[in-house]
């Protein structure tokens, strides 16, 4: 029998894509949080201030046109320098926090603004004060609003999760390229990290269409 | 981080090569826009078809959408190479950001194409035209000035994507980035000076869609 490098596909490489999968979805609840943390914090300033909005604009500009992998090695290069000592994981979950935030802060602050000033000045006439009003008036409402928009957001950060594939971090497109150099079958193995994908972002991006389908109904009753 | 020496000048010594860098992003870039829009009214008209032609128009798109457009560059890439196929990375790029251009496109294609009348089309048809005169003549030049700005941030999205071909070894501006700063290990430096590039490349495609979209808007309702 002549020897040959690789084996064939077999249970342990599906083990492998699928704890890639599982870092792939892991990435998303970390980076996701953050971002969203972060973005509506930025948002509601780009919001309420006029001064924060110009100052956060060349920011947030610079980081929606310039390539998420151009980003990911400055920031991986400016964290060497610097010496950070942080692994692959917390310097992918930096960047990918940063470039979703720079989309949920615009996502926030649109939410903020569809909230109805009326509105609002209502459940302050009632005496409420500017906390109670915006953690149960401004917030809920435009929340509801931008779900959507969010759920899409998410939706985008699972596949920008690939690029840090380029980095070394071995989520599930990484374990894909892996699995390829073991078994040399590259189209069976990208076909089922392919379906894994699938699986991840079809569920999000359904879900987002029917209740924005749903908003439009309501909106139109 | 404080005691970083910067050092420019190897940098900007290499700045005609990343210009021709540049100029192949924007070839990917346009290449891969005239691939994706025909492709995208293509799928925009299936759309509207019976369910024979509906089927297969939506789950390309859904595939197009729910995956990241990375794997869908391995997928051309490795997978094609692994049955016989060995496209040119260049080849690749435009084709597989075309597609993914489509499919991004398709649905916005589809609710322009609805906005327009059908009494548009029936006028036409009754004045004699073909059918296809008929489309090409009254219903997408209606159609262009709805569709008009989505496919602009399409166009600015797919030449962000082009950096991508970076890992499938096209010596667009983000490899010719990659290779360069291995000569001389200049990380920073160059990739700062790319950035500031992509983001001069993406201003100057929103400046010149938005003097064409003048053109295009002149004579609207």
């Amino acid at each position: 029998m002549s020897f040959s490098p690789y084996h064939e596909f077999n249970w342990t490489d599906c083990w492998f894509l699928l704890q890639g999968a599982g870092r792939t979805i892991l990435l998303m609840l970390v980076a996701g949080t953050l971002a969203t943390v972060l973005g509506v914090a930025v948002g509601w300033l780009r919001f309420a201030s006029r001064a924060a909005r110009i100052l956060t604009a060349p920011a947030i500009d610079v980081l929606r046109s310039v390539p998420l992998l151009v980003l990911l090695i400055l920031v991986s290069s400016v964290f060497g320098i610097a010496g950070f000592d942080i692994d692959v994981f917390g310097t992918a979950v930096a960047i990918l926090t940063l470039y979703a935030a720079a989309f949920a802060a615009e996502v926030a602050r649109a939410g903020f603004a569809s909230v109805d000033r009326r509105t609002r000045r209502a459940a302050r006439s009632l005496g409420m004060t500017a906390g109670q009003e915006a953690r149960h008036v401004l917030l809920p409402l435009a929340a509801r609003t931008v779900f959507p928009a969010w759920v899409s957001l998410m939706l985008a950060l699972v596949k920008d999760s690939a690029l840090v594939s380029a980095i070394g971090y071995v989520e599930l497109l990484k374990a894909s390229q892996v699995a390829v150099t073991q078994t040399n079958q590259p189209f069976l193995v990208f076909a089922l990290s392919g379906l894994l994908y699938f699986a991840i972002c079809y569920p999000c991006s359904v879900l987002s269409r029917n209740l924005e389908a749903r908003m439009k109904h309501d909106l139109a009753a | 981080m404080l005691d970083y020496q910067f050092h420019w000048r190897a940098v900007l010594a290499d700045l005609p090569e990343l210009l021709g860098g540049a100029v192949v992003t924007l070839q990917v870039t346009a290449l891969s826009v005239i691939v994706g829009v025909p492709l995208a009214v293509l799928l925009a008209a299936c759309l509207r078809g019976g369910a024979s032609a509906r089927r297969p128009a939506r789950a390309f798109i859904e595939v197009t959408r729910n995956t990241p457009c990375l794997f869908q560059l391995y997928l051309f890439y490795y997978g094609l190479g692994a049955l016989g196929l060995n496209l040119p990375s260049f080849t690749v790029a435009v084709v597989a950001i075309g597609l993914n251009n489509a499919g991004f496109l398709a649905d916005t294609y589809r609710s322009a194409l609805q906005a327009v009348p059908a009494q548009q089309t029936a006028a036409a048809r009754s004045l004699g035209m073909s059918f296809l005169n008929a489309f090409w003549h009254v219903v997408l030049p209606q159609m262009a000035r709805i569709a008009y700005l989505p496919t602009v941030n399409q166009v600015v999205w797919a030449m962000l994507n082009s950096s991508l071909g970076t890992l499938i070894g096209l010596r667009e501006l983000t490899g010719v980035t990659q290779f360069l700063q291995s000569r001389s290990f200049r990380t920073l430096e160059f990739f700062l000076l790319t950035a500031a590039l992509y983001y001069v490349l993406a201003k100057a495609l929103m400046l010149a869609a938005a003097l064409l979209g003048r053109r295009l808007a002149r004579g609207a309702p």
